[in-house]
């Protein structure tokens, strides 16, 4: 969560499991936005799948590693 | 193992307007449960399919009631190439809640007796809430 809002990513509402983000980009008709869960636990494979798809954040696995990179 | 959901949208005076469908797939992975929305990618997972059902709906609950604020989201969920059935104003209160069952020959019946008239009241977006068709 601390990577998508240092990429400009912007929180939205919280329930008691789950956090929305969203963020515009150029070009694209609907911002893009997801639910990302809020546990300690880590999450399992097709959660994070699900949260860097092009139906969520689109990031990709290579995304998320551009992310890693780039802010810690 | 898969769902279909119904996710009611009520217009801003609470008269639910139109539902979409969306296709809730379950399964075990790693000793936990993994829930997905097949059509929004929203995902939730918990150490029962129970609790997964629950957290699964409340995130896409919160996901649509959110984008409410963003953007047309009926719009969106026809660009995700989501099902969306208007209801008549007349047929509307038959749908009262969250837990309100709704089959998909339910559904499709709506869709049958819907008249350009409902699609053109739906209006002011104000909220969705889901139902579980089983």
């Amino acid at each position: 969560m601390r990577l998508l809002e240092r990429d400009g990513w912007t929180q939205g509402g919280r329930r008691t499991h789950g956090v929305f983000y969203s963020r515009r980009f150029p070009g694209e008709q609907f911002p893009r936005s997801t639910v990302i869960p809020d546990k300690a636990e880590p999450l399992p494979p097709t959660t994070l799948g699900a949260i860097l798809s092009v139906k969520q954040t689109g990031l990709g696995n290579a995304g998320l590693q551009d992310l890693i990179n780039k802010y810690r | 193992m898969r769902d279909n959901v119904g996710a009611i949208h009520r217009d801003d005076q609470g008269r639910p307007d139109y539902i979409s469908v969306l296709t809730f797939e379950y399964q075990q992975e790693a000793g936990q449960w993994v829930g997905l929305c097949l059509e929004l990618g929203t995902s939730a997972f918990a150490a029962t399919l129970e609790q997964t059902r629950q957290e699964l709906h409340e995130a896409v609950g919160l996901q649509l009631n959110e984008l409410e604020h963003l953007t047309e989201v009926r719009d969106y969920l026809a660009a995700q190439h989501v099902q969306i059935f208007p209801l008549v104003p007349s047929e509307t209160s038959a749908y009262s809640g969250f837990d309100r069952l709704v089959s998909r020959d339910y559904l499709e019946e709506q869709h049958a007796q819907s008249s350009p008239r409902g699609y053109s009241e739906i209006a002011l977006a104000a909220g969705f809430d889901l139902a579980v068709a089983r």
